[in-house]
């Protein structure tokens, strides 16, 4: 059950530091790695989107410091999604090295290097740093057998370029067959940032074309159709709707009800019901969660949690498909939030 | 996997690889059922509490973490801030001051802190509290040393 649950404690407890920067990229609220991260411009404590937008709903405080925090004080953090980014792709790789095979294919003098530099880095930090040496790159290369994608400092060797994480996305098909075959066996797969499927690294482009275009074929893609239904084929990811905010109090059931049908929410319950299922929904804004939104809703109501847990689990499995699909949909999505205020909307 | 459980089961990674001298035991009553936990606290150093155990059954709403789990006592524990009968205990961080970054570790810490740091000022058991209003600190200790050993021991 724990495989793939990962956890800053996956890290040998002498790589301490290592342990500390898995726990600094997660989110204090899910313990995940922060997705789509938002800092608060008062205090600069950091979440996922969804989750700190979740909090706020209930109160308009910093989870972390209780200081006065609204939506409109989130800013985008792009840095911390880049380095979160490439510290998920190199993980698995540092952690196996790591932990499997502490003497790697080049010999002893990296074993005896790796530990006490890895001890002694906050003494070295900023000389390793802001220099690094070739030579310390191609030692720290060597020791944990990196394929350039995870904590190059700069990519000097031209060869690493062509599979560094950013340019993924542009190289053509032709290029990277070339480039990428030559130096690995196996092909990289990465996921498409429109339905989350794992696609060969070399075929992302006309997948993300075909995906964009609602052609998809995976045979995965089952619930990714069905919830699609609703909207044109032709919507692409940047069309999706933008979430608004509605002022309740000032909304009859009867209208209350005409937004969420015109949203494709379910809209059957009192006022208090439909108000609850909205503002579930609108930090996560996704047709393709509407779903969840249902499983959420048969789990959040049920008085007595202990007498619901065969079907939990059968919720659970049901809808990790979609969790897949969300993860990755959400994305374009909760970016496309405007960082003003969001007005009322009656 | 909803949300709660995966939460809690990387909680109960972190627990199961790294526990605090100060918590015994942490862990879910039952395989099935995520959403119950029973954890056993050790009695702080330096008190009238040290040398026993203190068990405390954990329950989980499904809005974990945004709602804070509800922690009570099923040990009878004699302290200002815990009713003795029901075992319920008062601390602000599991009512208004709750912050979903709180973990169910975090939260078992805390209430171990209150053990040594009774507010006599919000009471539940108004008399371990009027003992330490009225400063009598060699009755209150003797009073917790007795129901201690009495109870937890």
């Amino acid at each position: 059950m724990d495989t793939d649950i990962e956890d800053p404690t996956d890290w040998p407890a002498e790589f301490a530091h290592l342990r500390e920067t898995d726990q600094l990229l997660r989110c204090p609220i899910c313990k995940e790695y922060l997705d789509t991260a938002m800092a608060s411009a008062n205090c600069g404590h950091t979440f996922c989107s969804l989750c700190v937008r979740r909090c706020l709903s209930q109160k308009t405080q910093c989870p972390m410091c209780h200081d006065q925090l609204t939506e409109s004080d989130l800013q985008p953090s792009r840095l911390i999604d880049s380095l979160v980014k490439s510290f998920k792709q190199g993980r698995r790789q540092l952690l196996d090295t790591l932990t499997r095979n502490p003497q790697s294919p080049a010999p002893a003098q990296n074993g005896h290097r790796k530990r006490p530099r890895i001890q002694t880095r906050s003494s070295t930090r900023t000389a390793e740093g802001m220099l690094p040496t070739p030579q310390a790159t191609s030692d720290r290369l060597a020791a944990a057998d990196l394929s350039s994608d995870n904590e190059l400092p700069a990519a000097t060797d031209g060869e690493y370029l062509g599979s560094s994480p950013s340019s993924v996305q542009i190289i053509d098909d032709d290029d990277a067959t070339l480039r990428g075959s030559s130096r690995r066996a196996k092909p990289t797969m990465v996921s498409c940032p429109s339905c989350g499927a794992k696609v060969r690294e070399s075929t992302i482009n006309s997948h993300l074309n075909r995906c964009l275009a609602g052609k998809t074929t995976e045979p995965d893609s089952k619930n990714f159709l069905r919830s699609r239904r609703t909207v044109p084929l032709s919507t692409g990811a940047s069309r999706l709707p933008k979430p608004t905010k509605l002022a309740y109090k000032l909304l009859t059931e009867s209208k209350l009800r005409k937004v969420l049908k015109e949203l494709g929410i379910r809209a059957t319950g009192d006022k208090h019901q439909m108000q609850a299922r909205h503002s579930e929904w609108s930090p996560v804004s996704d047709r393709q969660l509407l779903k969840r939104l249902d499983v959420w809703e048969s789990t959040a109501s049920k008085p007595d949690a202990t007498k619901t847990l065969a079907t939990q689990r059968d919720v659970d499995r049901a809808c990790s498909q979609i969790c897949q699909h969300a993860s990755t949909a959400r994305r374009p999505v909760v970016a496309s939030i405007p960082e003003s205020p969001p007005s009322s909307q009656v | 996997m909803s949300t709660v459980t995966r939460r809690l089961l990387k909680e109960l990674q972190d627990i199961q690889r790294e526990l605090s001298e100060e918590i015994v035991s942490l862990e879910p009553i039952d395989e099935d059922d995520i959403l119950q936990w029973r954890a056993v606290l050790r009695g702080p150093k330096d008190t009238a509490y040290e040398n026993g155990l203190f068990e405390l059954y954990i329950d989980i709403p499904e809005q974990y973490p945004i709602h804070p789990p509800t922690l009570t006592f099923v040990t009878p524990v004699c302290h200002p801030n815990v009713h003795f009968e029901s075992g319920e205990i008062c601390l602000d961080i599991l009512k208004t001051q709750w912050s979903p970054a709180w973990t169910l570790k975090s939260t078992c810490l805390a209430i171990h802190v209150l053990l040594a740091n009774p507010e006599p000022s919000s009471p539940l058991n108004c008399d371990a509290a009027n003992l330490l209003r009225c400063g009598d600190s060699i009755g209150y200790n003797s009073l917790v040393a007795l129901y201690t050993q009495m109870y937890s021991m």
